[in-house]
Parts: C-alpha cells; structure tokens; sequence
C-alpha cells in the first residue's frame, strides 16, 4: 500500500465509523435490559446484520493502520516488521470470530 | 525499540563551578553542558557566572565573553551573529533557538541553561554533528530543475503571485533547531526526513520554475520520509525564523492527496 493510500484510508474509514459507532452505541443503548433471544433477534435483523458486519470490517481496518502507525514509530528494525504482522493477525482473527458469531446468530445455530 | 534509558556515558554529572568576577554587580549564571566525546569523562554541567553590565546583550555575547575570558575550552559553532547562517542554534532554557538573537534578558530568572541541540550526537560541548541532517537535505535535491531553459538565454520569470508561494519557505536557514526538537524525528531520524527537510522539500515543490515536481511528489510518498509527522507543532514552536514547518508539511501531505 503506498503511503499516501494509507493515509487516506485511514482518513476514509474514521469518517466511515462516525455514523456506524453512533448507531452501534445507541442500539446497545437501547438494548441494555434486553434479554439474550432479543439481543439474537435484533441481530438477525437484515439491516442489523449488515450493519454490524460493516462496523466490523470498517473499524478492524482502521485499527490495523492505526496500530501499525504506532508500532513504525516506536518499534525498530528488525523487530518493524515481525510485530506489525502480528497486530494484522490478531486484528484478522478477531474480525474473523466476530463475523463468525454473527452468521451463527442469524443462521440460528446457536 | 524505543530507548527508555540514557547509555551510561551520556548521564550528565555536575561540574565546574568558576568563580564570580572580582567586582561583578549584575551577576548572571550560567548552566553549560560540556562533553569530550573522545574523552573518558561523562557529559557534565559547568556552572559560568558572568557580570551581565560587562557583557552585551545577546546570549551569544555571553557565550563568547566566557570563551574569551573565562573559559576557552568551551567549544560552540557560530558566524554571522545576526540569525542568518544558523551556526549557534542550541538549546537555550529548555528550548531550541539562536543564542545569537535572542537576549540574556529573554530568559530571566538568575540561571540560564544552555545545551547543545537535543538527540543528536555531540562532537564537542555544544557542537551538535550534523552530517545526517544535511544529508537529507541533500537528498530532496534543493536547486531549481528548471522546466525548459529560455531559448534567449535569459531568466526564468516568475508572476508576483507563483514568488509569493515561497514567502515563508525561503526565509529557513536550516539551523536545525525544528528537526531535533521533533519527538518523531529523535525516533526515527534515520528514514525520517524532518520538519526542516521537509520545508525545503515543500519550498522547491512550491516553485513555479522547477520541473521535477512528479519525482520529488514520488520520494515524499513514503511512510516514513514524510508521514512520521504526527502535526506534534513542536517545530513551529520553536522556530526562531517565526516559520511553519509543519504548515509546509500538511502542503506536501495535500498535494499528494491532489494528484
């Protein structure tokens, strides 16, 4: 990714997750006394499901070049490289587990 | 990583205490780091304390008094003594500026420290080396690569308003005093260029004589030339031009944007 994509995707996404963190937190707001049945229902709701989904990737991604930010500052070589990597792959894992728990929730597996 | 610690041969011990002149008034003193980096002895603080009704006004005036009376051991660069070469930046009071043009009376208070530009290597008291640095500078290559050369043979012209974009960019004197007060830069100063480099490589970016504007946009697109800068103001602060590094900065990050 050239540096200046970088900078803009991490500017892009930022203005992404205004609207979808608004959303995300008055819904969990609103659900705060809701039981487990209705959490899994509001999920399984189309929207909500997109939506989560959206936040998911969007805000996965802007943390990844947000960390990956920090740790060119402050890690040196040969060190860079290696942790960056590592930070791509915990944020990767976390995305990917919670994309899981989503399709497992709407296809009403759980 | 990040060094959290000083190396055991940078600790700064205290020194010298020289004498108050026989028949001072004004008395001013004065906290000078010195360091012999070919020596076995740690950095450590002289304490010089000077009759300021004998000395003139700038602290430059007061370094050269010490160096001409006290102490000729003390070791500093300077030339023009009217901030235009920026041979004495050093950091005067906690902060980055030219001891030539600004006042003892400036700083106040009954001790003045001075110690040579921060997290660079140190060649001598209060001689920063600054090879690297002017090296980057090299690097941006700051001449003009004019376009076309006029078939007459005469000048390249130049519209009052294409002269004006470099008001504020052509005052720098590259004294360094930005560069080595940037948090960013003392981490990363091998790949990144700086806030004075930067404001040349915007300065000759801005000029509309210069035909080499793809190429010099191509070497800023770079996570760590150019986007270490984390718009930390500190070179803007400090700045003893009254320039705006990290105003030259964004300029870059905007027309990299633009294109």
């Amino acid at each position: 990714m050239s540096a200046v994509h970088h900078w803009k995707t991490q500017r892009r996404t930022a203005v992404l997750l205004i609207p979808l963190t608004l959303w995300l937190l008055f819904s969990v707001a609103t659900l705060s006394s809701a039981g487990y049945l209705e959490v899994s229902a509001w999920i399984s709701q189309p929207l909500t499901t997109l939506l989560l989904g959206l936040f998911i990737l969007i805000a996965g991604h802007h943390a990844y070049l947000g960390i990956q930010v920090v740790l060119e500052d402050y890690v040196h070589e040969p060190l860079r490289n290696r942790v960056i990597l590592l930070s791509r792959m915990v944020l990767g894992a976390a995305a990917l587990l919670s994309l899981f728990a989503i399709y497992t929730i709407t296809t009403g597996g759980a | 990583m990040a060094e959290f610690k000083l190396p055991p041969n940078s600790i700064i011990q205290s020194g010298k205490t020289w004498p108050v002149p026989e028949g001072a008034r004004q008395i001013q003193r004065f906290r000078i780091y010195r360091y012999n980096p070919n020596g076995v002895e740690n950095p450590r603080w002289d304490i010089y304390q000077l009759d300021t009704e004998n000395c003139g006004n700038m602290v430059l005036d007061a370094l050269l008094l010490i160096k001409n009376e006290i102490d000729p051991g003390l070791t500093f660069r300077r030339s023009c003594r009217e901030g235009i070469c920026g041979s004495c930046a050093m950091n005067i009071g906690g902060t980055n500026t030219l001891a030539c043009t600004r006042s003892i009376d400036e700083f106040g208070g009954n001790e003045i420290t001075i110690s040579p530009l921060p997290h660079m290597g140190v060649l001598k008291d209060l001689v920063p080396d600054l090879t690297h640095f002017y090296a980057q500078h090299a690097s941006i290559k700051p001449w003009i690569e004019p376009k076309e050369i006029p078939a007459d043979g005469r000048e390249q012209l130049q519209s009052p308003e294409e002269r004006k974009r470099l008001d504020g960019l052509y005052e720098c004197i590259m004294c360094a005093s930005c560069s080595t007060s940037c948090p960013s830069y003392w981490w990363n100063s091998d790949k990144y260029l700086g806030p004075a480099t930067l404001l040349q490589g915007y300065r000759w970016i801005a000029d509309s004589r210069d035909g080499n504007l793809k190429e010099r946009l191509d070497q800023m697109d770079d996570a760590f030339k150019l986007y270490r800068c984390h718009t930390i103001m500190n070179c803007t602060n400090t700045c003893p031009k009254g320039l705006n590094p990290a105003k030259a900065i964004a300029e870059i990050k905007k027309e990299l944007v633009r294109r």
